[in-house]
């Protein structure tokens, strides 16, 4: 089964923005104003999840050699 | 006196000329002209002034080392021998070193690959591509060593902990650096991917800069799918990287907050979308609620029950307006009548009869004239209450 793309935070934010510009125009039916609400209030949310992610992330550095790319743990001088 | 061959004369000569310390190592300036670069890379020119000209050539391997093309007019600084070419019968200047005169060799050969690459559309605004808003992994291409990694990394992290960075090292300066950083950017587009790339150094001299004007550095930042951030050395300095990158940072911590969105301010937006979007809703519901009370009072204008109640009413006052009429109608009648009966009283005989009056009749007929009544006639009179017979004993006529 085919899993559904996961959309990145420039796209929720993006789709965001239009769900709340095609509201304001109020040319939509109820069923879409709901739906549209719906959808909206889902893409806030997974937006401040991912806003709020903590997990720290391993910095890296590359080293290559013959064309053969190797990740080290990036040190900051210094810290 | 010996009789030489145009070989032996030629080698003399320039064994001579060899010979000569001055012309040996010498430095010449003058004005380029003619000059030819052949596919070899063997570069050949005059250097000429007001009064005289010298033939030059420029081996391919000095030539390559030029970071600028020579042309036609330019004032030039050269180093070289001067020596004899035998075939040709030609002594002409071997040139090792060219810089232009006035302006320094650098800022020439920036001026010239800027307005090449500016000839081929690479600074164009159209290829700008857009910094993502949340991007998680930032590759940066600088020295390991050094304050501008330092300065990114604290930078990124406060706006954003949970964004990665990851580090291609490379030389900022020095014969190899162009070459590196230029591999490094070409090692994100291809093998490792992330989200923008910042490139940079810090400040220095124009020479230390130079990496970022070298013209494979400019054109792998033009090849990149990823979004390039340039930040090399201060405010003030601009290199062809800055023209040709998706956005020119000033300092590194400015490309490390051109990056990284600090994420309190980002979440504030969330926020304010969100909000948007309930009070969007909220309005969309009440606008709706608002058109649905209208038009059911609409509706209720229209309903069958009040349009038969308007009927009726509209009947009842028919019905009332007939009743009304009709009374007048008979009123009128009545008071008619009763006018005749009164009239038709007073016209009754035996009325007239009681109040003293008589009917004449002569053989059952009602006399109305003199002229009918003779001498000795017997005729009948009728009173109120009875009649009588009488004889005529006298006939008198009024006179008309």
């Amino acid at each position: 089964m085919a899993r559904a793309k996961k959309i990145t935070f420039e796209e929720s934010m993006h789709q965001l923005e239009e769900i709340v510009q095609t509201m304001e125009t109020g040319d939509i039916s109820l069923d879409e104003l709901l739906s549209q609400y719906t959808q909206g209030v889902k893409l806030s949310q997974s937006c401040m999840k991912a806003l709020n992610e903590v997990e720290k992330a391993m910095d890296t550095m590359l080293k290559e050699t013959d064309g053969e790319i190797q990740e080290l743990e990036l040190k900051i001088e210094g810290d | 006196m010996p009789v030489h061959s145009v070989s032996e004369i030629t080698k003399y000569i320039k064994q001579l000329i060899n010979s000569d310390s001055i012309l040996k190592k010498v430095m010449v300036c003058g004005e380029i002209s003619n000059f030819k670069q052949y596919a070899s890379g063997h570069c050949y020119f005059t250097l000429k002034d007001a009064d005289a000209s010298l033939k030059c050539v420029m081996f391919h391997s000095r030539a390559q080392r030029l970071r600028f093309v020579p042309t036609n007019g330019l004032k030039v600084i050269t180093s070289g021998t001067v020596s004899v070419y035998e075939r040709d019968g030609l002594y002409q200047f071997y040139v090792d070193t060219l810089v232009p005169e006035g302006a320094g060799e650098l800022s020439l050969a920036f001026e010239q690959l800027k307005e090449k690459l500016t000839d081929e559309g690479l600074f164009l605004e159209t290829y700008k591509k857009d910094i993502p808003s949340f991007p998680k992994t930032i590759g940066v291409i600088t020295s390991l060593s050094g304050a501008v990694l330092r300065d990114i990394y604290h930078v990124a992290k406060r706006r954003n902990p949970a964004v990665r960075l990851v580090l291609y090292p490379v030389q900022v300066q020095g014969a190899e650096s162009a070459a590196q950083i230029a591999k490094g950017i070409e090692i994100f587009n291809k093998s490792y991917s992330v989200d923008v790339l910042i490139v940079g150094r810090g400040g220095g001299s124009m020479e230390d800069l130079w990496s970022f004007n070298e013209e494979i550095v400019v054109r792998a930042i033009f090849a990149s799918k990823i979004p390039i951030i340039s930040a090399v050395g201060h405010e003030t300095d601009y290199t062809l990287a800055d023209f040709v990158s998706d956005v020119r940072a000033a300092t590194p911590s400015q490309a490390a907050e051109l990056a990284v969105p600090d994420t309190a301010d980002l979440s504030r937006y969330v926020l304010s979308l969100k909000a948007q979007l309930d009070r969007v809703m909220r309005n969309g519901l009440q606008q709706r609620q608002g058109r649905l009370e209208m038009y059911l009072k609409r509706v209720s204008m229209c309903s069958p029950q009040r349009l038969l109640s308007e009927k009726r009413q509209w009947l009842d006052s028919l019905q009332s307006r007939l009743v009304q009429r009709t009374e007048v109608v008979l009123t009128n009648k009545k008071q008619r009548m009763q006018i005749a009966f009164e009239k038709l009283a007073l016209l009754n005989p035996a009325e007239v009869l009681r109040r003293g009056y008589g009917i004449v009749k002569r053989s059952g007929n009602t006399l109305h004239s003199i002229e009918a009544v003779e001498h000795d006639q017997v005729l009948e009179i009728v009173l109120a209450d009875g009649s009588f017979t009488a004889i005529v004993s006298d006939v008198r006529r009024d006179d008309a």
